[in-house]
């Protein structure tokens, strides 16, 4: 903290207004650790308990709008059953085929609605902060998904025979084959987890620091700018604008839980298809 | 919804979505990597571009690949399933047509009555 504060501290002297960065997605520590010479050391932070409250609210979701189920379903269980089947049907059916998809339904569907509530805390008053824009979050779900769709190839079709199939791309003559398996091999192996990872993060930081910027040039226009008669307005504007991102942002971390799950899906249905 | 139901469930998915930049990168970095050990090697640093370039036009044709292995293969698959039919998804309202235009009953002998 001491690190953030020289730095806020310096550009405050310098400019007056101290632009968000990266620098403000580092929480403090509750155990005490912080900024210190040895870099950024934590055990828990805001983003880790929104993490572990993320999953009770999912949990929590799904329980209570499956508690009573009835045939005539009362609004709580049609809202719960509407999402359930969007990712039944519309994520695991489509992508995995109808001949196995079942055993993979409850693992995208707990994976969808843990990133909609985490990424939905981004915009949440009080919480405001999304896990996923800390990307060793991101790296994490990924690293679980990388190890479900590898697995998954790897029991169906043996380590030898996954790796043949992960590494040998079909559809092309048999002279240039050796020049493809490192790239067929990378795309498939090392890339998909990264990217998976990275655009999950990237959005949701990406987010936050626009909603950063609005409220804190927003507040700053309005409170302390002073010189010219336009840059109170411009404050009510930021602040509008940063209105609009946020419910930008709502679309957001719907569209990026369901990429991430559908490609969580697609990879599931590679790592299965009986022919490339 | 999803409460129409769907004429046919795909038994296998269609690929994934994000192959082809997965491909691009993976050939940009291999083959850059190799052009840099090229450059160490042989003491020419113009061997790191050509690296890129050369892994970038690999990626573009394994994606070329990639989606000609996947064209003629859907193509099969409507034309047998609906052999007379080249329009599979505007089905219905064709053969509805053509029902109609085949049950009105004066249709084909209307010139001898008129």
């Amino acid at each position: 903290m001491s690190h953030t504060g020289q730095v806020q501290a310096q550009v405050q002297a310098a400019e007056g207004f101290h632009a968000p960065g990266p620098v403000d997605f580092f929480l403090p520590d509750f155990t005490g650790s912080s900024w210190d010479e040895h870099g950024y050391q934590v055990l828990l932070t805001k983003a880790s308990l929104l993490l572990i409250l993320g999953a009770v609210v999912a949990y929590l979701f799904l329980a209570i709008t499956s508690r009573r189920s009835a045939v005539v379903p009362s609004k709580s269980q049609f809202l719960g059953e509407q999402a359930y089947n969007f990712v039944r049907n519309g994520i695991a059916q489509d992508i995995i085929g109808s001949k196995d998809y079942r055993r993979y339904v409850p693992l995208l569907v707990s994976l969808f609605f843990f990133v909609v509530v985490n990424n939905l805390f981004g915009i949440v008053p009080l919480l405001t902060f999304s896990p996923f824009s800390r990307v060793s979050f991101a790296y994490g779900l990924a690293l679980l998904v990388w190890l479900v769709y590898n697995g998954v190839g790897v029991m169906q079709k043996g380590f030898g025979g996954y790796l043949k199939h992960a590494t040998i791309p079909s559809g092309v003559p048999g002279w240039i084959l050796p020049l493809l398996i490192p790239l067929e091999f990378l795309s498939n192996i090392l890339i998909r987890p990264v990217t998976l990872s990275l655009r999950l993060f990237a959005n949701m930081f990406a987010g936050h620091l626009l909603l950063i910027l609005f409220s804190t040039g927003g507040a700053y226009l309005l409170i302390h700018a002073t010189g010219s008669p336009v840059l109170k307005p411009a404050g009510v504007l930021a602040f509008a604008l940063g209105v609009a991102i946020g419910f930008l942002e709502i679309v957001v971390a719907l569209l990026q839980a369901y990429v991430f799950t559908l490609l969580t899906a697609q990879y599931i249905s590679g790592a299965l298809a009986s022919e490339h | 919804m999803h409460s129409p139901p769907r004429p046919e469930v795909p038994q296998q998915g269609g690929a994934d979505p994000w192959a082809a930049f997965g491909y691009l990168v993976a050939g940009v970095l291999f083959y850059g990597f190799v052009g840099w050990l090229l450059s160490i090697w042989l003491h020419a640093e113009y061997w790191i571009p050509i690296g890129i370039l050369v892994g970038a036009g690999f990626g573009m044709y394994l994606v070329f690949a990639q989606l000609r292995l996947k064209a003629p293969k859907a193509e099969h698959r409507t034309a047998g399933s609906t052999p007379t039919e080249d329009r599979p998804t505007n089905d219905r309202t064709t053969s509805d047509d053509e029902a109609a235009r085949t049950m009105r009953p004066d249709s084909d002998d209307r010139g001898e009555t008129a």
